[in-house]
């Protein structure tokens, strides 16, 4: 229990010093485009694990009501292949979110934003016992979300907690992202970018944690941007037969 | 020496015409504050282009200066581009429009 709280505590001071720039990868991002927009994106991830081989490929669309408002559909297909025997592919669990920003900091060239976020993910993958991925059951999930970009650096973090009914795969979730541009500023866009992205998940029934670290770059131009990334385990303290060995994810997204 | 008067003409009357479009576009220029990457200013420019007749369309995202120019017959008013901005997600600091008539108009801020 000790090992978790100092893990968060570590990364959430962490936090305060860090420094980063950009729309991240794998962390969900500050809302930042005008209202009456869409943002088509796929980013699709090869997950090995002790258990098997999974790759999940979610279809997401993004629509901006307000400036200050997004919701979003995520439809995922997967293709599992267990060390069991067993594989096959079919559609995952379809994910509904929703943001609002409640605060909003701006001044020359930096931004600093307070959303709040809910993700409703529905029952519609199979039970294949893969968080995040595909479970089969209804899950709800609140958190709040922060972020700071500046032409240097920003920051962007996340910490909710996720329910189902049954609670058995309650959790918190805590996402820290850093990126850095590597190009000078310029419009229309021309951009690269290296993110580099924890994510950690306590599983309190399984007494299960995790944090992940993953390593990406993203090539953003005017109005798109294409990505990938490498994740690893840094803590991977879960059953022996679920262990993560690694995660690579390749994907893009379009705004229009 | 007859067809060159014709063409000297025609082109006379083309760069007439020209400055004449010219001159009938108000030119505007915004200090946008919350620029914070340059991805997202293109959030700025899609909501702009919501105004039909928008050209010239340049964004600095270093200083966030934020320039374009509109047909004058449309008469954009300060208020609506102050609008525009705020539902792009940004902060309009300063307002400036430049008539084609030569009249200048600028935000509260920009007075002071």
């Amino acid at each position: 229990m000790k090992k978790y709280v100092g893990s968060l505590i570590a990364i959430m001071l962490f936090n305060l010093i860090g420094l980063a720039q950009g729309p991240p990868i794998i962390l969900d991002k500050i809302i930042l485009l005008g209202s009456n927009s869409f943002t088509a994106r796929t980013l699709t991830e090869y997950r090995n694990t002790e258990r098997g081989d999974f790759v999940y490929t979610p279809f997401s669309l993004s629509y901006l009501p307000t400036s200050n408002t997004t919701f979003t559909v995520d439809v995922p297909f997967i293709n599992y292949d267990f060390e069991s025997g067993s594989s096959g592919s079919s559609l995952a669990d379809i994910r509904l979110t929703g943001k609002y920003q409640f605060y909003q900091k701006n001044a020359t060239g930096k931004t600093f934003r307070i959303l709040i976020k809910t993700e409703q993910t529905l029952p519609t993958g199979e039970s294949l016992d893969l968080i995040g991925l595909s479970t089969g059951l209804y899950q709800g999930y609140y958190g709040i979300l922060g972020g700071y970009e500046s032409l240097k650096f920003g920051i962007t973090s996340e910490l909710g907690y996720n329910w189902i009914p049954d609670g058995t795969l309650d959790h918190l979730r805590y996402k820290l992202g850093f990126g850095l541009p590597l190009l000078k500023p310029q419009f229309p866009n021309k951009q690269i970018n290296l993110y580099f992205e924890y994510s950690s998940f306590w599983i309190f029934e399984r007494d299960w944690y995790q944090l992940l670290y993953a390593q990406g770059i993203q090539y953003a131009g005017k109005d798109y941007t294409i990505e990938l990334s490498a994740q690893i385990p840094i803590v991977n303290d879960v059953d022996a037969d679920r262990e993560l060995n690694y995660s690579l994810f390749i994907g893009g997204r379009y705004t229009f | 020496m007859k067809t060159k008067i014709i063409i000297m003409l025609i082109l006379g009357l083309v760069s007439v015409s020209t400055i004449q479009a010219q001159k009938q576009r108000d030119d505007f220029k915004i200090q946008v504050d919350g620029l914070g990457c340059p991805f997202c200013a293109y959030g700025l420019e899609k909501k702009f282009k919501e105004f039909k007749g928008i050209k010239n369309v340049a964004i600095d995202i270093e200083t966030g200066d934020f320039t374009f120019t509109f047909p004058s017959d449309k008469k954009l008013t300060l208020l609506q581009v102050k609008t525009q901005v705020e539902e792009a997600g940004y902060t309009p600091v300063t307002i400036k429009i430049t008539r084609a008539n030569g009249e200048i108009e600028v935000s509260e801020k920009e007075k002071e």
